[in-house]
């Protein structure tokens, strides 16, 4: 059976095929357009996945739609009614499009369907929205009964679902509701801190450490009242979200002090305040929440999803307080990941497949269900082009040459094997560096990926050799849990109070200062020779070459734009970007000997910074 | 709200695939009306309409649907899920039903009554809102057995924008005439279609025809000769072709005209001749009581017309043949009576935007514009392409200001300059 999950018209669409219970394919929109965040019907997505699967132009059997649109029309509608005489704004800007394209789901996909040379399915069902989540967490995970608790900004009412997955079954056991939202009282300090919602929340988190929690108490006596199992309620005084186009209110920044920052601004101390305040609430409530979820299903093991679940420093935490044995988080946790779920529920849940686990190894494949492009068609682009190459017929031969070259400082685009889905990168499509390096943090945020310099970098690690860097007792696939450096490795640094983060950033707190962060934290990724064998293989041969078994490991783009897909698209960054060699497949190109780029477009307006 | 919803794609549900994509379209061209004649005054007026009601009530009634109001007391917030397999019954649909609905704490029974209340508002808002742009009083028609239809005698119209809409005792867009054509009156007739008509958009004065007369009337004056009353009398309806002038003529004769001028894009030449049901107008007997119904009524029928396709690209030689013959006919039919005829053809907004003569995808144009030159011209008669006027005054840019649409309507703009074009042609010396 074919089963063709999507989600679309909201942000991140992505697509998923599921064929006989198992997981083919799944890519986001945004990689194939070039648009980040593409909120669009999924078409190039859809496309990959079909023919990737080999399903023939009638064979899509059962196609899942994400959420219940209806619903979530209602709410909206529901909510203008609370929010009237104010909300005009949001109703002219939201209703139109619900009226002509988001209510009819069917209709569009169909459409699309025609465009991209398949035909209608014989099934065409929704999911609740946290259903999708918690489908997307709990069928992939090793486990065969888990609680599931996702939370993210809002589906149709529900933000927060507690579930509980039995087999090929789950079910929603307890919900918060609308407009009490972890997921949007941490995008409203994303937009008061200056950064923006629904792609900012990962720089307020990475911003958190440089920071003190000053604020945590001001926000749970007057933002949020938080009970002792998890619940919370927000109080709308402070919020805008309801009627308004913006997150917070003239109430929230008179109890902060000022306005919101602008953005691209400068950062100051009460941001990184406001920052370290919030991570500090949140990670309380999903400590509640998940202590709610243990004594509910009284389950060993917990799936998380939705977009809070990609909050790795929270994720961290929550393994670490040994409320649950084990720990699986659905590495495309956003919405894009609801189109993974979506099918998988419809296989399982629905139409009763046959879901096999052994504790051991997820269903996810890596992450690894995108497009990939064979060494033949790479080298026929190469040569076409006239880009200079070294082939390397032999894999141990190219690793240990990435090695080297990664030894000697260099900055390498490494584009091989299927692209992940989710917003990580995992080896497939990233940019790679020496950790050991203490400048490599800020020249790749600030030459490489043109970003804010504070970010930190992640380590990719052997997962075998793993915990000689941190302490970390689990395996990490997918750069979802943040874990200290080893106490052995690190350096005393006094805490600076000052508000130059570059100073910050250039401090070396160990002997892998790229990818510690200022609390010697790091986010980390555990590859796995049977997983990603190519990527085990460059962190081998570092390892050998230098005794450094991590390298730095980014997503292959610059600030604002999607994640490379294709060489073309690898190509092109490389060419912009410092990166000083691009591996594509078993070719590595040096920067030196490529021919004069034209770029025919001003790239740094082509992409919205995020 | 969302139980009204709810029903209508129940309904879908039972009725499956067939019926489910039938209402899927035409919801979709509901909603593609619907975002197609939004704007932002209209979008303020139903906000203001509907939520602040709405708002009010909620404030009334002391209701807390989104759970706003502060609640200290409460051990938890968390709301239990009465884990109901009904929704993966309806996995099919786009909604589910709220399990957690006692927050309401309403009954089915009133919780029926405030949407169907919510319903007639906003049911008698739509009307309004579409009786200020213009529905609800459209042209209607009277069927025929061998004209097909023509548009009933006597009626006065407003229209969109307030434009005039006047169709005299004979059901021709023009003021009243007398059937016998008075000793000192010279006549003029229009044999067009929806062009000439001028659509629902254009006031009476502005469309061409009544430029025209004016304009003659003038050039009568000038020429010494101000006690001739001219009388422009526009004989074009909506969705007519050739075979229905033919037939109209017959029934009604040529009114006296000294001059038929047969007004056509070449797509006429396909029509067939279409009665009542197959086009998208009211029959006198059976007016739209409601401005929504005749909203409807047209977004039906173009559902069904898209279903059906168009009968006559599997005949266009045969239909044409039989056009360009009736075309011939109607010629005869007034010089038999000592009137003359011309043919002019009128300009699509392809040919003016692209400076040539526009191809149909499936209709042999080009050829078809050759037969009817060289056929209609064997007898003398005169035929006159306003393509090249139209390119060459509109620079082919700005086109929104001489066509209503991307086809071959005329906006008042257009009307002016097809008027304009009619000046220059040399009949009016010879009809003076």
């Amino acid at each position: 059976m074919n089963i063709l999950g999507i989600s679309a018209f909201f942000h991140d669409s992505a697509a998923c095929l599921v064929k006989d219970g198992v997981l083919v394919a799944a890519a986001q929109e945004e990689r194939f357009t070039r648009k980040k965040h593409d909120e669009g019907l999924p078409l190039n997505a859809m496309a990959y996945c079909l023919h990737a699967g080999k399903v023939d132009p009638g064979g899509i059997d059962v196609l899942v739609f994400y959420d219940k649109p209806v619903t979530k029309f209602t709410r909206i509608i529901r909510t203008f009614a609370h929010v009237a005489p104010k909300g005009f704004e949001t109703f002219r800007l939201a209703v139109p499009s619900w009226i002509s394209q988001k209510l009819w789901v069917p209709a569009e996909i169909s459409r699309g369907l025609g465009k991209i040379g398949f035909s209608d399915p014989d099934k065409f069902m929704y999911t609740e929205h946290h259903v999708s989540h918690a489908a997307s967490a709990f069928f992939p995970s090793p486990f065969q009964s888990a609680a599931v608790l996702t939370v993210d900004g809002v589906g149709e009412w529900a933000t927060t679902a507690i579930s509980a997955g039995h087999g090929n079954t789950i079910k929603i056991l307890e919900e918060i509701h609308f407009p009490h939202s972890l997921g949007l009282l941490y995008s409203a300090f994303t937009y008061f801190c200056g950064f923006k919602v629904n792609s900012g929340e990962y720089k307020l988190m990475g911003l958190a450490p440089y920071g003190e929690p000053k604020y945590a108490d001001a926000i749970r006596e007057n933002l949020v009242d938080i009970k002792e199992d998890g619940s919370f309620r927000l109080n709308m005084d402070y919020f805008n979200f309801l009627g308004g186009l913006t997150m917070t209110n003239n109430n929230f920044a008179r109890l902060f002090g000022g306005p919101p920052r602008k953005p691209e601004s400068l950062i100051t101390r009460r941001e990184m305040d406001l920052a370290s305040s919030i991570q500090l609430v949140a990670e309380e409530m999903m400590l509640r929440m998940a202590d709610r979820a243990k004594r509910i299903t009284g389950e060993r093991n917990l799936c998380l999803a939705g977009g809070v679940a990609l909050n790795c420093v929270a994720n961290g935490k929550l393994l670490r307080s040994n409320i649950f044995e084990k720990i699986w988080i659905q590495p495309a946790s956003g919405d894009a990941g609801g189109a993974l779920g979506a099918a998988m529920y419809a296989a399982f849940h629905i139409f009763g497949e046959k879901r096999v686990t052994d504790g051991g190894k997820d269903m996810m494949r890596g992450a690894y269900l995108g497009p990939e492009f064979p060494a033949d068609t790479i080298e026929e682009f190469l040569k076409q082009r006239g880009y200079p190459f070294r082939k390397f017929p032999g894999r141990e031969e190219w690793a240990r040459e990435i090695a080297a070259l990664l030894a000697d400082g260099k900055i390498i685009g490494l584009h091989q094997g299927r692209m992940e889905y989710g917003p990580r990168s995992l080896g497939n499509r990233s940019i790679i560096g020496d950790p050991r390096n203490p400048r490599m943090q800020s020249v790749m945020n600030l030459k490489i990926k043109y970003r804010e310099s504070f970010r930190p970098f992640a380590p990719s690690c052997l997962r075998e050799t793993a915990s000689e860097y941190f302490d970390l007792e689990t395996e990490s696939p997918y750069m979802l849990l943040v874990a200290p450096v080893k106490e052995d490795r690190r350096f005393k640094v006094e805490r600076r109070h000052t508000e130059n983060l570059i100073e910050w950033v250039n401090d070396r707190r160990s002997d892998l200062p790229a990818v510690t962060h200022v609390d010697y934290s790091a986010r980390i990724q555990t590859v796995d020779r049977e997983v990603n064998p190519n990527y085990h293989l460059i962190i081998s041969a570092f390892k050998a070459l230098t005794g450094c078994g991590v390298i730095v490991n980014t997503s292959f783009n610059v600030r604002g734009e999607p994640i490379v897909c294709t060489p073309e698209d690898a190509y092109r960054c490389f060419m912009r970007s410092d990166i000083d060699h691009l591996v594509l497949e078993n070719f590595i190109l040096d920067k030196n000997s490529q021919p004069k780029f034209e770029d025919t477009t001003d790239w740094r307006s082509e992409f919205v910074l995020d | 709200m969302a139980a009204s919803i709810a029903a209508i794609f129940f309904f879908l549900a039972l009725f499956k695939r067939d019926a489910h994509s039938k209402l899927v379209r035409i919801l979709e061209n509901a909603g593609t009306a619907f975002s197609g004649i939004i704007s932002d005054v209209m979008l303020f007026i139903v906000f203001s309409l509907i939520f602040i009601p709405a708002r009010g009530y909620i404030i009334f009634s002391g209701k807390d649907t989104l759970r706003l109001k502060k609640e200290p007391h409460l051990r938890s917030y968390w709301i239990s899920r009465k884990y109901d397999d009904a929704k993966h019954r309806f996995a099919n649909l786009p909604f589910y039903l709220e399990d957690s609905d006692e927050r309401a704490g309403s009954s089915m029974l009133r919780k029926g009554v405030i949407v169907l209340l919510f319903l007639c508002f906003l049911g008698g808002l739509g009307e309004l809102v579409l009786r200020y742009y213009g529905y609800g009083h459209p042209v209607l028609y009277v069927s025929h057995p061998t004209i097909g239809y023509f548009m009933a005698p006597n009626q006065e119209l407003t229209r969109q924008g307030g434009s005039r809409i006047s169709i005299n005792e004979f059901g021709m867009r023009s003021g009243k005439i007398a059937k016998e054509k008075p000793a000192s009156v010279k006549r003029v007739m229009i044999l067009g279609d929806s062009v000439s008509f001028g659509g629902s958009y254009v006031d009476q004065d502005d469309i061409y025809p009544s430029l025209l007369q004016r304009f003659l009337q003038r050039k009568a004056a000038a020429a010494g000769k101000g006690s001739l009353k001219i009388e422009v009398l526009n004989l074009s309806t909506n969705g007519w072709g050739p075979l229905h002038q033919l037939a109209y003529l017959k029934e009604f004769g040529t009114f006296g005209a000294d001059l038929a001028i047969m007004v056509l894009p070449i797509y006429n030449l396909y029509r067939p001749l279409y009665h009542l049901p197959s086009v998208p107008f009211f029959d006198k007997n059976k007016p739209p009581h409601y401005a929504a119904s005749e909203v409807l009524g047209h977004l039906l029928w173009r559902s069904r017309a898209t279903q059906l396709g168009s009968p006559y690209f599997d005949y266009p030689d045969l239909m044409a043949d039989q056009s360009m013959e009736a075309c011939l006919s109607i010629a005869k039919l007034f010089e038999s009576q000592g009137g003359k005829v011309i043919m002019i053809e009128t300009p699509y907004y392809d040919e003016v935007r692209d400076g040539k003569l526009f191809q149909h995808e499936k209709l042999p144009f080009e050829a078809r514009y050759d037969r009817m030159s060289a056929l209609f011209s064997s007898g003398g008669r005169e035929i006159y392409f306003s393509q090249n006027y139209f390119i060459a005054k509109s620079g082919r840019k700005e086109l929104s200001r001489y066509f209503h649409d991307s086809l071959m309507h005329f906006s008042k703009g257009g009307h002016q300059l097809f008027e304009e074009y009619l000046e220059t042609l040399p009949v009016w010396d010879r009809l003076l």
